[in-house]
């Protein structure tokens, strides 16, 4: 680490909005699930859906870095992060890129297993499991059932990278995603922020569509 | 490159799900398998969870005809027939024995059989509801359907939550 560290803009505020807004949200998915409240994870499971919606487009309108083609970086940028050959910036290093990709994937997954899910008494179900038979919908709600797993695997080592951080090389990552200012060494190239419009248009779109498939409108 | 790590990652992870599943289902058919050759307990189970697993797919399309654009009431009346017909079995599908002391994977709980004038009472409101479902699906008055619908998924629920064990892990 260099020591001339200073505070530079890391995360924008929807990218943060987003971060805690899903740290909250999973927690009651999960926890809904397990009791069987369907009344309540099928609202939550949509607006976990209008939320990842508003990531992906955030991922190519939002801020640079929450842009997919910013962070999302190839193996040799990958092997020479490993290696401790490359210069550290602000944003996702490309390791810890991989794993939000993972994440975001498997909760893409989620989420649309989700829409055609049926509780196995066929009598709660995703708003689009009219469109599947039962037993394709039982089929993939015990896919949805099942990847909450992989989910859980990928969050654990997520907050394991942080604490290793925090441990290991003494830099407090949720800090950043807190307040959207982190540590960054000397001349890295800080956050570069897109005019609120972006957002605006972004979350109007995601939440139309949740709106829409929540039946709301 | 970044594709096709991207695509990697996804096929592995599904394929680990896939086979978690295929190593589970084997084990739950042997040991009902198993069972059956003590007595016939786990064919009277698997009969009665085929029979549930009916009324669930019945319940599942009155209810996706319910939130389609034009209902089909052909479809919700041959759905309420199934639930009608089943409704006043179901307090044969449980003879004694046939619990969670058989051995067989079972969610059926001990209370079924320790609290028989409950679980009769939870049946009675089930066909009660069951029927009165039937006639007002006989009318074909959709809006009609749709408020006596309201009163099915409580009337299952009364008798799944007190006497039905969570789904085990």
């Amino acid at each position: 680490m260099t020591s001339t560290a200073e505070r530079v803009p890391t995360w924008d505020l929807p990218t943060r909005i987003f971060h805690w807004s899903i740290v909250l949200l999973i927690p009651f998915l999960w926890w809904s699930a397990e009791e069987g409240r369907m009344d309540l994870h099928i609202p939550a499971g949509i607006a976990m859906f209008g939320l990842l919606l508003f990531r992906l487009i955030w991922g190519v309108f939002g801020g640079s870095t929450a842009r997919f083609a910013v962070f999302v970086k190839g193996p040799r940028a990958l092997r020479a992060h490993i290696g401790g050959r490359s210069i550290p910036g602000v944003g996702h290093n490309p390791l810890g890129a991989l794993s939000v990709i993972a994440m975001l994937i498997v909760l893409a997954l989620q989420a649309g297993l989700g829409l055609f899910a049926t509780d196995e008494d066929g009598l709660a179900s995703g708003p689009l499991a009219h469109l599947v038979s039962y037993d394709v919908s039982e089929a993939l709600t015990e896919l949805h059932h099942d990847l909450f797993n992989l989910l859980a695997a990928l969050i654990a080592l997520h907050v394991a990278a942080i604490i290793f951080y925090l441990i290991v090389r003494r830099r407090n990552l949720v800090r950043a995603m807190l307040v959207g200012d982190g540590e960054a060494p000397a001349g890295a190239q800080p956050l570069r922020p897109v005019p609120i419009w972006h957002f605006w248009i972004a979350a109007a779109v995601a939440g139309g569509a949740a709106l829409w498939m929540g039946g709301v409108v | 490159m970044r594709k096709f790590v991207i695509t990697t990652v996804t096929v592995l992870a599904l394929a680990g799900v896939a086979a978690c599943n295929r190593a589970e289902a084997p084990a739950a058919n042997d040991a009902n398998a198993e069972a059956e050759d003590n007595g016939g307990v786990a064919g009277t189970i698997r009969a009665r969870q085929a029979n549930f697993k009916e009324m669930a797919r019945a319940s599942k399309t009155i209810g996706d005809q319910l939130k389609a654009r034009n209902p089909s009431v052909e479809d919700i009346q041959a759905s309420a027939v199934v639930l009608a017909d089943h409704a006043p079995r179901i307090l044969t599908w449980f003879p004694a024995g046939s619990g969670p002391e058989s051995g067989v994977r079972t969610r059926a709980k001990a209370e079924i059989w320790t609290n028989q004038e409950g679980f009769g009472e939870a049946a009675a409101r089930f066909i009660a509801t069951t029927e009165e479902f039937s006639t007002i699906v006989g009318t074909g008055d959709v809006a009609a359907i749709r408020v006596a619908q309201a009163d099915l998924g409580p009337s299952c629920r009364n008798c799944h939550d007190r006497f039905r064990a969570p789904e085990e892990e």
